[in-house]
């Protein structure tokens, strides 16, 4: 008898990396599609729903019957004001997460970003790792650390598994220097995101980025932890660096 | 001529630790007082606004001519739901720190609590250091991890001086054995407090708590940065500690 496939919510499904995650996990997952109010011309999947994740009442019953929850709904813009980055990153961010923990939910994996740490770019304060404190540059890098806080509490005092994604420059190609050494391919990430759903950790923060050789941030733990072989390394797309600078 | 005192808000003055700092904190600078919505009938200072911090308008007029603020106000109870703590420590936090910020104060002394780090005592994963991981025990806790958080971002961005102290148990006498570890006086934080405005630190957590004997938390850091000498000890209130309920 076939195994079931495991449930999956993919929250903000028709953004960039929710369409890509929908079409390169669509095999290995039964998903269930979140949309914010836009609905793709031909969604992939007849199972979705249309929500605002800053109601409670209009998110709460796409968790039934969800294993896992890969939650990247929300403000994602760096420069994005206080209203907004509360709005769509904290409010609606726990009423994701209490939605899910009522509907028994086992785990989340979370679209953080770089930018809870993006202080410690501005300083060059490099290499980076995980465990440090976190560094915010910007109101909507703290809106991802409260993420990343309220996940570490569901975690410890319900048992829910919570992954933290700190996800560099995700793209195609890797376009400029910055994303050199932190560009993220959509492979790689999805690669990530199973790893995660399919593993034993119960919470844990990563980067999240591709084998870049000129990386700065350490991406051992995903490696160690979640098994993780990256595939693809911003150094292959991108003329040779520079010596001559840093 | 006298050197002029700092001027110096305390937001949330009508509580308990509000209500002490006033007390013993008005000879030394210029206050001014920021209430919700009830004035003491005999208020000790003059220059006080009644204002709530979750409307922006209502709390940046209090900013003007500040040096520093002691921030506690803002929803205290650790069982609190998810609307209130939300809306008194994530909307109202924000609004302190940015008209703080749009009106040049200097520095921020915010009263974030022990329950930032809650779950490290309830796995007794002790000693628990100010520069550990955030484990909050409650959705209130994790509201003021945020506040922290937000501060450090403050600290980075504008250079403002933000001084975070997770406080332990504000009584005037220690009465149980979880204040035997955690009590913090009225004179101990008072001390704190004023250390920390006269100080040069730029970014710190520290846990408030009296010198007790019994701690299961660090209070080295704040000793060094701030020259913190707490007068009080909870175990000078107690009967001695139960040698068999060690550990």
């Amino acid at each position: 008898m076939a195994q079931q496939r495991k449930r999956v919510l993919i929250t903000g499904a028709a953004g960039r990396i929710g369409m890509d995650m929908t079409r390169l996990l669509g095999d290995r997952y039964d998903l269930r599609l979140q949309f914010h109010n836009t609905v793709p011309e031909k969604p992939a999947t007849d199972d979705y729903v249309v929500a605002d994740i800053a109601e409670y009442d209009q998110i709460a019953p796409a968790m039934e019957g969800i294993d896992a929850v890969l939650h990247l709904a929300g403000e994602p813009a760096v420069t994005t004001p206080w209203d907004r980055v509360n709005r769509a990153n904290i409010e609606g961010l726990y009423n994701v997460y209490e939605s899910a923990r009522q509907a028994g939910v086992h785990r989340v994996v979370f679209a953080s970003t770089n930018h809870v740490m993006g202080m410690n770019d501005r300083d060059e304060a490099w290499p980076v790792y995980s465990r440090q404190p976190v560094r915010p540059d910007s109101l909507y890098g703290v809106s991802k650390a409260f993420g990343e806080t309220l996940g570490r509490h569901y975690y410890d005092r319900y048992g829910m598994s919570f992954i933290n994604m700190r996800i560099g420059a995700y793209g195609d190609r890797p376009r400029d220097e910055i994303a050199r050494y932190m560009w993220l391919s959509p492979r790689d990430f999805a690669q990530l995101v199973w790893r995660s759903i399919e593993s034993d950790v119960g919470y844990a923060t990563y980067y999240a980025i591709s084998g870049n050789t000129s990386r700065t941030w350490d991406i051992t733990d995903a490696v160690v932890q979640l098994g993780y072989i990256p595939e693809d390394n911003a150094d292959d797309h991108l003329p040779p660096r520079n010596h001559r600078i840093g | 001529m006298s050197e002029q005192k700092r001027r110096v808000l305390i937001t949330g003055a009508a509580g308990r630790i509000g209500t002490a700092l006033t007390e013993r904190l008005k000879d030394r600078y210029e206050l001014r007082l920021q209430f919700h919505n009830t004035v003491p009938e005999n208020p000790l200072v003059d220059d006080y606004i009644i204002a709530n911090i979750a409307d922006y308008d209502a709390i940046a007029p209090a900013m003007e001519g500040v040096d520093s603020i002691i921030h506690l106000a803002g929803q205290p109870s650790w069982k609190a739901d998810w609307p209130s703590v939300h809306e008194a420590n994530v909307l109202g936090q924000y609004n302190v720190y940015e008209s703080a910020r749009q009106a040049g104060v200097r520095r921020i002394l915010f009263a974030s609590t022990n329950h930032v780090m809650g779950m490290y005592d309830r796995d007794t994963a002790w000693p628990v250091y100010a520069d550990l991981p955030q484990r909050p025990d409650s959705l209130y806790g994790v509201t003021k991890a945020f506040g922290e958080t937000l501060g450090r971002h403050y600290h980075d961005r504008y250079g403002m001086s933000i001084i975070n102290f997770r406080i332990g148990w504000f009584l005037d006498k220690p009465v149980d054995e979880i204040g035997r570890y955690m009590w913090l006086s009225a004179r101990d934080f008072t001390q704190l407090c004023w250390r920390a405005i006269e100080s040069d630190v730029g970014y710190g957590t520290f846990y408030a708590i009296s010198g007790n004997s019994s701690r299961n938390w660090d209070i080295t850091d704040s000793v060094v940065k701030l020259g913190y000498r707490p007068e009080d000890d909870a175990d000078k209130h107690l009967p001695p500690p139960d040698e068999g309920a060690a550990n």
